[in-house]
């Protein structure tokens, strides 16, 4: 082998590499631009190819199926995902999946400040993944569908829309303040063409604050950090996504030249990020290799490469063991009663977006990717944490006094990739019932202090209003009997989208008018009765 | 010219701070910025042709060009309160809005600004309203549609204010060499009528939820010492008469195609009042308005003319 040809490897390898690097940005970027543009686009409809990287997970595929058991083209995408990856292997998670490419930018960053490489963990941390996957499987076949939770994209998107985006889209205002604070005459008119240009597309229209803010946040650092235990832990050791992967790897066509370790230089045991060599054959684990092509670049000798073999031996990979597994499924299986725990809670706790399927099956469907509260207008649209038991962590769930429904505003069942809330019509939506207002006299202006005040009745947008205005002969805090106008909630009209608790100048958190989840079954009889009677 | 408007109303708000009676204040307005006395103080008219309604109303008026000087900055602030379509007479007409924009640069304005403060969503309220297209389709580059800075907000004090002594508005409004309120005209549950001296709170910041405890009407007049609109439209193109102020029914709106026009904000909401079968003496903010000096309630002392 000439001189030439053996560096014409390399070179390649390189081309390669800078390809792969070039992908996986462009991935990463497109992934935030799509995040961007779940918003209100100047309409009523959301455009673009906005749930592509969803689409493209075969993980969610997986949940869509077991959480619903029907086919759907949504996932066609995924579909030719796993195909590739068979003949592939993980491609995705070095070439597309944006959050591994932020654990290869992060993680380079992070360990050179730290002027250190970290080493590498036992292969057996491994299985975690491949247990993970088998574990949230069993428990979403019955019902407890924690998979969103885990799957790399829901994960990633979560963490951007509930803390990361709403941090920063804080820290812009705040720069925005101490700009216009400078010199308000100089520089207020250029500095406000300029805000007026950011808000909306990057910085958020309205400050933003979501309940499991610090939590959410605090979470994906810690993912993020522990590219300093290990490169790429995530990915090696928990991801389901890269353990579906993994599985599907084990057939890939596209193989690594030599398939060992060579006895003579070994160094690619060190490189590899994905540790896919076994220690004591120095065979290449296939379901490990993401095709980062650094080997390739790195070999001194210029022997490595990578090519598309019919047919080899399959091979070993650290087997999980059948004694696992069934540990796995049976130990999933039995703690399913403790994870439910307290869900029927979650009806009683949570009003759910218009267009939410009915509670049990929103709460297999949905995925805990945040993009209902990121498109959400007025940012109502809250996440959950244990008010509605495990079982329905992180999902959305109407705060009126955070952010009332808009009355013409579809955007949520839009934006959510799995149908968990239904894309309605405005018309369908302006007639669904999330909630029923209660006025609380103790709080409530007019009936505790004998003052007019009736914000609720002017921002009540159904026609006719259903709160109306009843007067009333009251006591005012002077003593003086006084006649003031009450106003009173017409249950068969509200539809509870929280327009008054939200406007309801009472101060603090209980407004003097509040919205109650639809719980018990005589509210949906009642529901029933009157849909009914509208229709007679 | 800027300036001196602005120095203009600050002289005004001192005279009264130094406890002048109101009837002076009332001279100042009513005879200072209300010069001509040979002209009529409201004109109304209808018309199915909004655009010709609104020429010939403000040729009634003795023309923009009286109250739009070329060069100046003119802030028009519709009522875009709501997301809810223009049949549902919910917001300002956005071809009233518009004609009125056009008739201000017809007239040389520098740069009109059209702005509000909703209560909905701001972005689906402007484009719903369809105030937005309807700016934008002017096509020219001094005709501006803002949504409000929440960083321009500035304290004013309000030493005639009854029960309200200070309170944020917007900067852009107060500087604004003229000031034009085009109000729909709106049933209001607690206002009863929301008119253009309601469609000043648009302008002003803070919770202003607050302002309808302990009595809103007088926090209305009160808020309209801080601002004066130096023109005032009620648009009654499509008038709200019941599930105001932000309807939702065409069974709510009665299509007038009438509009009325005045600088004298007391005197054209004390006429349009009469278009729901009540009196100007009849909605408390119209009566303190007069009361403190603002205009004329008495139509009998109005000259009203019908284009
Ligand atoms: S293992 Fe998971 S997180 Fe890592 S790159 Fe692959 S899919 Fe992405």
């Amino acid at each position: 082998m000439s001189e030439q040809s053996g560096n014409g490897l390399r070179q390649r390898g390189l081309a390669w590499l800078w390809l792969r690097r070039f992908s996986q940005v462009i991935s990463l970027c497109f992934f935030l631009y799509l995040f961007l543009r779940y918003r209100y686009q100047d309409q009523n409809l959301l455009q673009g190819p906005l749930h592509l990287f969803f689409r493209l997970d075969p993980l969610l595929w997986l949940s869509e199926i077991v959480a619903s058991w029907r086919w759907t083209w949504f996932f066609l995408p995924a579909l030719a995902v796993l195909l590739l990856t068979v003949l592939l292997g993980r491609f995705f998670c070095a070439w597309i999946c944006p959050l591994g490419a932020l654990f290869d930018g992060i993680g380079t960053a992070l360990n050179a400040r730290r002027g250190r490489q970290p080493g590498n963990l036992s292969p057996s941390y491994r299985l975690i993944k491949y247990l993970l996957l088998l574990v949230l499987i069993v428990l979403a076949i019955f019902g407890f569908n924690w998979i969103g939770i885990f799957d790399p994209l829901a994960l990633f998107f979560r963490s951007l829309a509930l803390a990361i985006y709403p941090a920063a889209s804080y820290s812009g205002e705040r720069l925005f303040d101490l700009l216009f604070g400078l010199s308000p005459e100089k520089w207020g008119d250029s500095l406000d063409a300029i805000y007026s240009v950011l808000k909306g597309p990057l910085l958020a229209e309205r400050a933003l604050s979501y309940h499991l803010l610090v939590f959410t946040g605090l979470l994906f650092i810690g993912v993020l950090l522990l590219e300093l235990v290990e490169r790429r832990f995530w990915c090696k050791n928990l991801c389901p996504l890269g353990a579906l992967f993994g599985l599907f790897a084990r057939w890939r066509r596209l193989r690594r030249l030599p398939a060992k370790l060579c006895g003579d230089c070994g160094e690619c045991k060190f490189l590899c990020k994905m540790d896919s060599f076994a220690t004591e054959s120095g065979r290449q684990n296939l379901r490990e290799c993401i095709l980062c092509m650094s080997c390739q670049v790195s070999c001194r000798e210029n022997r490595v490469q990578y090519r598309f073999k019919a047919s080899q031996p399959a091979v070993p990979h650290p087997d999980i063991g059948r004694r696992r597994i069934v540990l796995a499924v049976v130990s999933a299986a039995v703690s399913l009663p403790l994870l439910k725990v307290g869900s029927k809670r979650a009806q009683a706790q949570a009003i759910r977006p218009a267009g939410a399927l009915p509670e049990s099956e929103f709460l297999q469907r949905c995925l805990r990717c945040g993009a209902c509260m990121k498109v959400c207008v007025t940012n109502g649209l809250q996440p959950l944490l244990l008010q509605g038991g495990l079982d329905a962590l992180w999902t959305p769930s109407l705060v009126p006094r955070q952010g009332y429904c808009e009355f013409h505003c579809t955007l949520c069942g839009q934006a959510c990739p799995t149908g968990a809330i239904r894309a309605l019509s405005v018309a369908e939506k302006q007639r669904t019932v999330i909630g029923k207002a209660v006025t609380d006299p103790s709080r409530c202006i007019p009936y505790a202090r004998g003052q007019n005040c009736l914000v609720c009745e002017e921002h009540c947008p159904t026609s006719p209003k259903a709160i109306v205005l009843r007067p009333q002969k009251k006591m005012n805090p002077h003593g003086k009997v006084v006649t003031v106008k009450l106003p009173v909630v017409i249950l068969d009209r509200c539809i509870g989208c929280g327009i008054c608790e939200n406007k309801c100048p009472v101060e603090g958190l209980q407004a003097g008018i509040r919205v109650r989840p639809l719980v018990s079954m005589e509210q949906r009889l009642l529901e029933k009765a009157q849909g009914a009677g509208r229709k007679a | 010219m800027r300036r001196r408007t602005f120095l203009k109303r600050m002289l005004a708000t001192f005279a009264m701070a130094l406890g002048l009676d109101g009837s002076l204040f009332q001279k100042f307005f009513s005879e200072f910025a209300l010069a001509a006395p040979d002209l009529p103080r409201v004109a109304t008219g209808t018309n199915q042709d909004y655009s010709r309604l609104l020429t010939d109303i403000m040729h009634a008026l003795g023309g923009m060009e009286r109250f739009v000087k070329p060069g100046q900055r003119v802030v028009v602030k519709p009522n875009i309160s709501w997301d809810r379509r223009p049949e549902f007479g919910a917001n300002t007409n956005p071809l009233v809005v518009k004609r009125l924009v056009e008739l201000c640069l017809e007239a040389g304005a520098g740069e009109v600004t059209v702005m509000d403060r909703p209560c909905n969503d701001p972005r689906r309220c402007y484009r719903d309203s369809g105030i937005l297209d309807a700016v934008r389709s002017i096509g020219s580059d001094r005709a501006k549609i803002k949504h409000l800075n929440p960083r321009r907000f500035v304290e004013v004090k309000l030493p005639r204010g009854v029960s309200l002594k200070q309170w944020p508005f917007y900067r852009d409004a107060l500087e604004a060499d003229v000031l034009i309120v085009a109000a729909p005209a709106k049933q209001h549950g607690s206002a009863r009528l929301s008119l253009s001296m309601k469609n000043i709170m648009g302008l002003v910041g803070g919770r202003r939820e607050r302002l309808h405890v302990g009595g809103l009407h007088q926090h209305i007049a009160d808020l309209n010492t801080g601002l004066r609109a130096d023109l005032s439209i009620i648009d009654a193109t499509h008038m709200m008469v019941a599930n105001g102020p932000s309807g939702g029914s065409l069974d709510d709106v009665r299509v007038l195609n009438r509009v009325a026009a005045s600088a004298d904000p007391v005197a054209v909401d004390s006429y349009a009042a009469t278009l729901f079968g009540l009196q100007g003496e009849d909605i408390g903010y119209i009566r303190y308005g007069y009361q403190m000096g603002f205009g004329q309630i008495d139509l009998n002392k109005i000259n009203l003319v019908e284009v």
